[in-house]
């Protein structure tokens, strides 16, 4: 059955976002057959099952930072690339955990290049540093941040925190965003981590 | 930073809102500039932080609807075990049935509503204890599992519109309303929290607000069709369902 979905809406709504990025991530994480095959090839090297969805997620939200960001190309089927990105992502981890099994298969991946979000490949304490300086934000600026970052409209944010008007939004926006700058100034050793 | 024209134009760059001219011209102040590339850098830190939290956002999202699938996976397997007995048992009865009264094929939508509405799952999703759940929120979930209806009403309709957990109260709010008969009030809560950015309640919602438009033995074709509409809904099987045995 054709998709009621076609990628080019896909990526548009990622790009939009608010709620129509929470509908492309729902539809792509739908995606069953998809799903199944990245499992299936984490299983089939060294992986498990649960190590298969944790896999699943980081290929979309790479994929999702890739679109929001203008680094998706979007040469091929938006799956195809879903697909590589998973088994890319997965033959770094078991790289990392010096579980690497060489097959000819791998050798021909490792010579594939993504563009895969930093985050992803950071050690779990460095993570940690980053999750300690957001703490520092307080939860209502976090959230503001996030908003703002996923393209919600002033208006959005002001209706999504509870505040009065855009204008607030805004304002409260940049303070927060001052004060996140300020955070990362006291930590030299953050910009290493973010390298 | 004191050159607010730079500060601006490094988020145009990182919100991707410059021209490829513009880029490149920008790509070369970075290297021929020193102040301006130190500046650029730590705007950049800023915004790979706010990626770094988007995707852990979107990372516990993915968990949280991975368990809701791992449950609406194993109803359905209780569900199919349960169903091949009653199968069996259901069709020795059928068949002396068959014989008194003649089978209906259509129902009405308040019959409808009746065969198909379950009760909650009563688990919030997604939360953390501790902190996001308020006090009327599981006060009024108690009371809901409790039958305690009227109690449940007031406790959940307490839930400020500026509490986190407001959308959770609408939902449960809408089922205390339903189980109380009161399904234009049920279908206005659900209508809200289905129309809301809530992945972890927004299609069950959908459903429930067609199931009390349809205990109101009113037209619901709209609601039905926008599930019918979306295949990948959760409750598009149902909803198909529901349109082939509507009368």
């Amino acid at each position: 059955m054709k998709p009621l979905f076609s990628d080019a809406i896909i990526i548009e709504y990622i790009k939009t976002g608010g709620a129509k990025r929470q509908k492309a991530i729902s539809l792509i994480y739908k995606d069953d057959k998809l799903k199944n095959q990245v499992i299936q090839f984490v299983t089939a090297n060294s992986g498990s099952r649960d190590e298969g969805i944790d896999i699943f997620h980081e290929g979309i939200i790479a994929f999702d930072e890739n679109v929001r960001n203008n680094k998706y190309k979007g040469t091929g089927k938006l799956k195809g690339y879903l697909y590589s990105t998973c088994r890319f992502l997965w033959l770094n981890r078991l790289k990392r955990d010096k579980r690497m099994v060489y097959t000819s298969e791998n050798t021909e991946l490792d010579q594939v290049s993504f563009e895969t979000p930093e985050h992803l490949s950071m050690q779990e304490e460095q993570k940690e540093i980053i999750r300690q300086l957001l703490g520092l934000l307080g939860d209502k600026c976090r959230k503001i941040l996030e908003l703002w970052k996923l393209s919600y409209s002033m208006e959005e944010i002001a209706q999504e925190v509870g505040l009065d008007n855009a204008g607030i939004a805004r304002r409260q926006r940049y303070n927060c965003y001052q004060k996140l700058l300020q955070e990362i100034d006291k930590k030299p050793n953050l910009r290493n981590v973010l390298k | 930073m004191e050159n607010n024209k730079d500060f601006d134009l490094i988020e145009k760059y990182l919100s991707n809102q410059l021209s490829d001219t513009e880029k490149q011209s920008f790509d070369n102040r970075v290297a021929e500039d020193d102040t301006f590339a130190e500046e650029f850098q730590r705007q950049q830190s800023a915004h790979k932080v706010l990626d770094f939290m988007v995707a852990e956002s979107l990372k516990a999202q993915l968990q949280d609807m991975e368990e809701e699938s791992k449950i609406i996976s194993l109803k359905k397997r209780r569900r199919t075990r349960l169903t091949v007995l009653s199968l069996a048992a259901s069709v020795l009865v059928l068949i002396g049935a068959f014989w008194i009264v003649f089978p209906q094929d259509s129902m009405s939508n308040a019959e409808l509503a009746a065969v198909y509405y379950e009760t909650p799952d009563y688990g919030t999703r997604g939360t953390d204890d501790a902190v996001s759940q308020t006090k009327p929120l599981n006060a009024g979930i108690n009371a809901l599992q409790n039958n305690q209806l009227p109690d449940a009403i007031t406790q959940l309709g307490d839930v400020d519109a500026s509490d986190p957990d407001y959308l959770v109260a609408q939902y449960y709010l809408g089922h205390a309303y339903y189980a109380s008969g009161q399904y234009d009030q049920a279908a206005q809560s659900f209508s809200l929290v289905g129309s809301s950015n809530d992945l972890r309640y927004v299609e069950e919602a959908q459903w429930y607000e067609l199931l009390s438009c349809l205990a109101q033995n009113t037209e619901c074709n709209e609601l039905l069709n926008r599930l019918l509409g979306d295949e990948r809904h959760a409750f598009h099987a149902k909803a198909e369902e529901i349109s082939q045995r509507s009368k």
